[in-house]
């Protein structure tokens, strides 16, 4: 069974239990709108930590204005209703849509600012928001009472009006909210966008230089986000009926609808249930033991629970669940030795074969004052693979840096098939076909090694399904189909070198650039990672390769280009290159000890 | 005039205040990258220090600082050690998420175990000071927050000169930029943290002494000074330590004006939205250094 | 994996059967529930404190007499339920007491803008609510089973400004204008907004209404605004940290007004006497209660010195309330023999009391009656002056005491 089907028995499971207690209790007790009640506001709240969780746990950005959010669905519903007599059930959807814009039009131009930076701004936001509502005695000529709250009318049963008399039709609605939300963010995990804000989260630099849109896929996750959180707050209108902007809108409910998902299991599906399931309870709990002799209790559990899950679980509960319910087991893969099944390497070379497929010229970057690369040129055949070669410090990393687009260049060209290329960003050269290896492996530490390699195939994969076809052929390719289900943080360095590479390839790129592929790497693996590389070669695509094992670049170059201080000092075979007197010197000492 | 005068004046001193405790937080923020959300609870933690001395010891706020500084500083030492750094050590990223929900979860803990242990009552302490006033050019001028600017001035000063030419306060700026260098460096950085953070912690026992002799103490008291302090932070520079008290000295005008012409209440959003425009404009702030 | 998922729904299974097992509690049948929702914790959690200490006081002597005699001596139990001064909260709890602790009645919550919602869902069960709470709006939706005895914010507002041109009528300099300062939550907005309105109905120009943040740190600017306009009576509603804030401000930016006026909130309070002082001396306010009516009534006197005997305080503004709701409650069980909710909210609309020394009369008035809205309509309000560190009740005359005399200006003493 695949962790898939565990988290669908799981969600089945706890619905189903939510739905069964209450029936079963209100039979065997008679009609019990307390327990209903708290149901519901254990519901709630998983609710509103599952919508936080989309843009919170899969995209990363802890939103801590949520509350805002919640306001501008409570408050449109509410106005429309009072005002223009439009159902709430119309309203809430009116609510969602003006969430998701505002959502979307103030996260993405704040998307940039990492980390907490991101948190500040949102809190910002909601603040405004909430003062401004405060102060706000009428919205366009209609009452909306700021401070005093804002009330919706009691009038009896209205389903058609979302309201009921009883707990029991909120309580339905709120059930069929929240498995709305689950589902929904159960999809979006195993979408396309589930694998990008995945890979974002973790790296959102190999992201892009995947070809991902890291600000894109955010927007989505927001507005989204954004749209179910209003939604939330219709429900909560026409519960309560009154609303005001203190309570609504308040720092201290975005900062629950933070606290549940965390402690529940950032970026799960069922993490946010958990940590509602656990919370809210508590806090009814000690209110009805303690109302009144002990002040605050809740929070301090809440705030040391908090601080607990941080330090010691900071996956929150929901793994160590699933540990109770399936053992994480490799997806068993026939295992392949390294180089069968190897897929056809994309070798798009040009028909005529003559035009260079990489062009650099008069390419120059310094760091202040000291000089990066100067006046570099040299080109590349399709096909051909041509090693770049140098001590440290001479520029072969930057070179890479600039061919990506991960640096700017202050002078000088780089052409590619043909095209000049200006101010493409790192995501836009690799969906042209440059992919890159980092010097410092840079796998998706949280994703597994098939996971890692889908991300990169998805662009220009069909579906989902497509990708994890390709994602385990190149796996395969790259002699690590035994470990496909594993964790990127468990594999070896060889390993990961090799997860690199078959991540890079799996872009189908047509210029691949290797940095120091062999670098770190032990002895025993050296000569299989080479085998690798020889295979790749063998397929025909055309390599950049930096390498510091002259053996190992010799073996593989048609051609070697040195560098020394940021200049190319010799350029042609490699033998001839690394017998010449000048290569020598600049290599004294490290051709004898690497030998 | 007159009227625009005086809100600038009272404004410049309650910004003295405000300056006081962003320093503290741009101690830990600015130079560490880390979010202290319990920085509003460490001032009110002075406070109740504050208080319980005056009502137990009659020891004059003023002097306070003398054993609240150094139980803080304790207090924050601790903290880093025990929750903050096991963090740090954990965490890739240069400004972990992770720590400011631990540091969320530490003010709610904190908050409320005062609210426990000393209620909800509004504490005030009067002393000889609390209420006198002086006029300078008809400008009145309150004689507690004078204190205030005074502290504040005398603050900024050594801080600056703690970190601009010990060892120890380059060891801390050093840390802040890179640690991994740092530590390559020799320098025990998580030793300089818990400095860093005890330092920060230390700093509210002065700002507490200044507050407490004309404002009320309550357990919820810091967490309405922790956002303006941010805000502060970012708009002064990050990192840096004039920036932190000039930004103070900015919000409390700010505030002042906004609250002469309009609406006190709308200063909050005029401060809100000053904090994202830097953030997007200049987010080096005012006096601090440009990253990358 | 079967074994994992038989786990899970085993787990699942047993939490389920846990909740179940949900005894209904054992309701005495000769017991009579009361239901109070206060805030017991949280930042107002002081006064629910204070409500505790008169209900226990009023329901142990109740028990102590007899219990109710129609029902045969049954006793009355008081079922506390906190609110946390949050309006949610409120309303679950009120849930609670209702369906699980299933109260006869209930008295709460405070804070008006949790017992709007919170009266709401005793509506909806049809549960007895006595109010206490002067947002005027709580008896104004057509409700049958919401009470309300003691004044709403209009009465309060009216019978501030009516009493200070009353009082300034007999001295000098009169008022002809104001400005009124009010924080920026529910109850500041809604009774500044009824202050104006009876100012400017008076004949006095008001300059402006700012609403301030709540729990500010520095209000100078509005106390310059304040003295730019050069006005002869400021008015506050404040709760205590700004009341304290705004009257040290006052006197530090020379803002030295003809009368200085409260409309309640934490000018009246202990605290606020205790730490200001000189500064307090002529603070007029309006209150609902104060214990000075017990020189007027002399059992409300004896009642408030056995409150502070026991419990070390006297009596406040709110603790009075409801301890009068209380005991409309306890009237309105003997005159309806049943604990039935229909028949004892009948019961509490028929509620006609005059006499003064009945214990409903706690806060005294002409007569205790509820209109059709739920509605006393004779609820009064009365007026208060700081003096040397104490209350003083000044107006209406009716109850007003005998030897006190308005001190006028403000700070006249200091002058």
């Amino acid at each position: 069974m695949t962790r898939l089907s565990a988290s669908v028995g799981l969600a089945l499971l706890s619905i189903v239990g939510a739905a069964l207690v209450p029936v079963a209790t209100r039979a065997l007790i008679g009609d019990d709108d307390y327990w209903l009640q708290v149901l519901i506001w254990v519901m709630f709240f998983a609710y509103l930590s599952a919508a936080w969780n989309l843009i919170g746990g899969f995209g990363g950005q802890y939103s801590i204005g949520h509350a805002g959010l919640l306001g501008i669905g409570a408050y449109t519903s509410s106005l429309l209703y009072v005002h223009a007599g439009v159902s709430p059930w119309l309203g809430m959807l009116a609510g969602g849509c003006l969430a998701a814009v505002v959502g979307g039009a103030i996260g993405y131009p704040c998307f940039r600012l990492r980390g907490a930076f991101f948190s500040l701004v949102t809190i910002a936001f909601a603040e405004m928001l909430r003062v401004g509502t405060e102060l706000t005695d009428s919205l366009f000529g209609l009452p909306i009472n700021g401070v005093r709250g804002f009330l919706l009318p009691v009038a009896g049963s209205r389903p058609a009006d979302f309201q009921f008399v009883g707990k029991r039709g909120y309580y339905y609605v709120m059930l069929g909210l929240l498995v709305i939300i689950l589902t929904v963010g159960w999809l979006v995990k195993r979408s396309r966008l589930g694998y990008y804000l995945a890979a974002i989260r973790d790296d959102e630099d190999a992201a892009a230089a995947l070809g991902v849109h890291p600000a894109r896929a955010k927007l989505l996750a927001m507005v989204l986000s954004s749209f179910f959180t209003a939604v939330g707050g219709t429900f909560y209108a026409q519960l309560i009926g009154f609303i005001t902007p203190t309570r609504t809108m308040s720092l201290d409910f975005s900062v629950q609808m933070v606290v549940m998902p965390v402690l529940g299991g950032i970026g799960t599906v069922l993490g946010p249930l958990w940590g509602a399931l656990v919370l809210v309870p508590i806090g009814e709990v000690t209110r009805a033991l303690w109302g009144g002799s002990l002040q605050g209790v809740h929070l301090i559990i809440y705030g040391a629970l908090l601080m607990l899950v941080i330090l010691k679980w900071p996956q929150g509960i929901d793994p160590w669940l699933r540990g109770l319910v399936a053992r994480r087991r490799e997806t068993p893969v026939a295992a392949q030795p390294a180089l069968a099944d190897a897929p056809v390497v994309a070798a798009r070379a040009s028909p005529d074969g003559g035009e260079a497929l990489l062009r650099v010229d008069g390419l120059s970057r310094s760091f202040g004052g000291a000089v990066g690369v100067r006046d570099l040129a040299f080109e590349v055949a399709p096909g051909e693979v041509v090693g770049i070669i140098g001590a440290n410090g001479a520029g072969k990393t930057t070179v890479f840096n600039l061919i990506t687009g991960a640096l700017a260049a202050d002078g000088g060209d780089v052409w590619f098939a043909g095209r000049r290329l200006g101010r493409e960003t790192p995501d836009a050269r690799s969906r042209l076909g440059i992919a890159r290896t980092f010097q410092i492996v840079r796998p998706f530490i949280g994703l597994t090694a098939l996971e890692n390699v889908m991300v990169a195939a998805l662009p220009r994969a069909a579906s989902v399904a497509e990708a994890r076809r390709e994602a385990g052929r190149w796996l395969a390719f790259a002699g690590l189909a035994h470990r496909a289900g594993v964790i990127a943080s468990g594999l070896s360095t060889g390993e990961r070198k090799r997860l690199e590479l078959a991540r890079a390839l799996a872009t189908r790129p047509r210029l691949l650039l290797l940095d120091e592929v062999t670098g770190g790497v032990d002895q025993r693996s050296l000569p299989g990672l080479v085998r690798l590389m020889q295979g790749i070669r063998a397929e025909g695509l055309t390599l950049l390769v930096i390498e510091h094992n002259l053996r190992v670049v010799t073996a593989l170059a048609d051609r070697l280009v040195v560098l020394h201080l940021g200049e190319k000092i010799r350029e042609g075979p490699p033998q001839a290159v690394v017998t010449d007197p000048a290569v020598v010197d600049v290599y004294v000492g490290a051709t004898v000890a690497r030998g | 005039m007159r009227g625009l005068a005086q809100a600038v004046t009272s404004g410049l001193l309650i910004g003295a205040v405000y300056g006081l405790i962003a320093l503290g937080l741009n101690i830990v923020f600015g130079t560490m990258r880390v979010v202290n959300f319990a920085q509003g609870t460490l001032l009110m933690a002075g406070m109740f220090m504050t208080y319980w001395l005056w009502e137990l010891g009659g020891v004059h706020p003023y002097i306070s600082p003398l054993v609240t500084a150094p139980l803080l500083f304790g207090l924050g030492f601790a903290v880093q050690h025990l929750f903050v750094s096991p963090l740090l050590a954990r965490e890739r990223a240069r400004e972990p998420m992770s720590v400011l929900l631990l540091t969320l979860g530490l003010a709610l803990v904190l908050e409320n175990v005062a609210l426990l242990f000393f209620s909800a009552d509004f504490k005030t302490v009067t002393t000889d000071v609390s209420m006198q006033t002086f006029k300078i050019a008809g400008l009145i001028v309150s004689v507690p927050r004078l204190v205030g600017l005074g502290a504040m001035v005398a603050t900024s000063l050594v801080l600056y000169l703690f970190f601009m030419h010990t060892d120890l306060g380059r060891a801390v700026r050093a840390t802040g930029q890179d640690r991994e260098v740092a530590r390559l460096m020799g320098i025990n950085d998580f030793r300089i943290y818990g400095v860093a953070y005890g330092l920060s912690a230390a700093m509210m026992g002065i700002a507490a002494a200044v507050l407490v002799p004309f404002f009320y103490i309550h357990p919820g008291v810091g967490t309405s000074f922790l956002l303006k302090a941010f805000v502060i932070v970012v708009l002064g520079g990050l990192g840096s330590m004039p920036g932190a008290a000039l930004g103070g000295l900015l919000v409390g005008v700010i505030e002042g004006a906004v609250a002469l012409w309009v609406q006190a209440a709308v200063a909050q959003i005029v401060l809100f939205a000053v904090f994202v425009a830097i953030l997007f404009v200049r987010p080096a702030g005012l006096l601090g250094v440009e990253r990358r | 994996m079967r074994h994992g998922m038989l786990r899970i729904a085993t787990v699942l299974g047993l939490v389920g059967l846990a909740t179940m097992w949900n005894p209904a509690p054992v309701g005495a049948a000769d017991e009579v529930r009361i239901g109070v929702v206060s805030p017991m914790t949280g930042p107002t959690a002081k006064f629910g404190q204070a409500q505790k200490n008169a209900l226990t006081m009023a329901a142990d002597d109740v028990n102590a007499a007899g219990g109710i005699k129609s029902l045969g001596g049954a006793k009355i139990k008081l079922v506390f339920g906190d609110t946390r001064g949050e309006a949610d909260t409120g309303v679950t709890e009120t849930e609670r007491l209702i369906t699980r602790e299933k109260v006869h009645a209930l008295i709460g919550a405070f804070q008006s803008g949790v017992g709007f919602p919170s009266s709401a869902m005793a509506e909806r069960h049809q549960v007895p609510w006595l109010t206490f709470g002067t947002f005027d709006k709580i008896t104004e939706r057509g409700f049958k089973y919401v009470f309300r005895a003691h004044a709403n914010d209009t009465i309060k507002a009216r019978t501030l400004i009516e009493g200070l041109v009353a009082l300034g009528k007999r001295a000098s300099p009169p008022i002809g204008s104001a400005v009124i300062l009010a924080e920026n939550t529910e109850w500041g907005k809604s009774v500044s907004d009824k202050q104006r309105g009876f100012l400017e109905k008076a004949g006095v120009k008001v300059h402006f209404v700012e609403n301030y943040p709540y729990a500010a740190p520095d209000l100078t600017s509005l106390i310059v605004k304040a003295k730019g306009v050069k006005p002869d009576l400021v008015v506050a509603d404040s709760y205590l940290g700004d009341a304290l804030l705004i009257t040290r401000q006052m006197h530090e930016q020379e803002l030295r007004p003809v009368a200085y006026a409260a409309g309640g909130g934490g000018h009246v309070q202990p605290d606020f006497l205790k730490n200001m002082a000189k500064l307090s001396d002529g603070i007029l306010a309006a209150t609902m209660w104060d214990a000075a009516v017990g020189k007027a009534v002399p059992w409300i006197a004896k009642e408030n010195e056995r409150h502070v005997a026991k419990f070390g305080a006297p009596f406040t503004e709110d603790s009075a309330g409801y301890y009068q709701a209380f005991q409309i409650i306890v009237d309105a069980l003997e005159r309806a023999k049943t604990t039935s909710a229909r028949e004892l909210r009948d019961a509490i609309a028929a509620t006609s009391i005059t006499d003064v020394n009945h214990k409903v009369m706690f806060l005294p008035y002409k007569a205790l009656r509820f209109d059709d809205t739920g509605q006393n309509p004779f609820a009064t309000a009365m007026v208060v002056q700081i003096q040397g560190g104490k209350f003083r009740l000044l107006y209406p005359e009716s109850i007003a005491e005998p030897d006190a005399r308005v001190v006028w200006p403000y700070l006249a003493t200091t002058r």
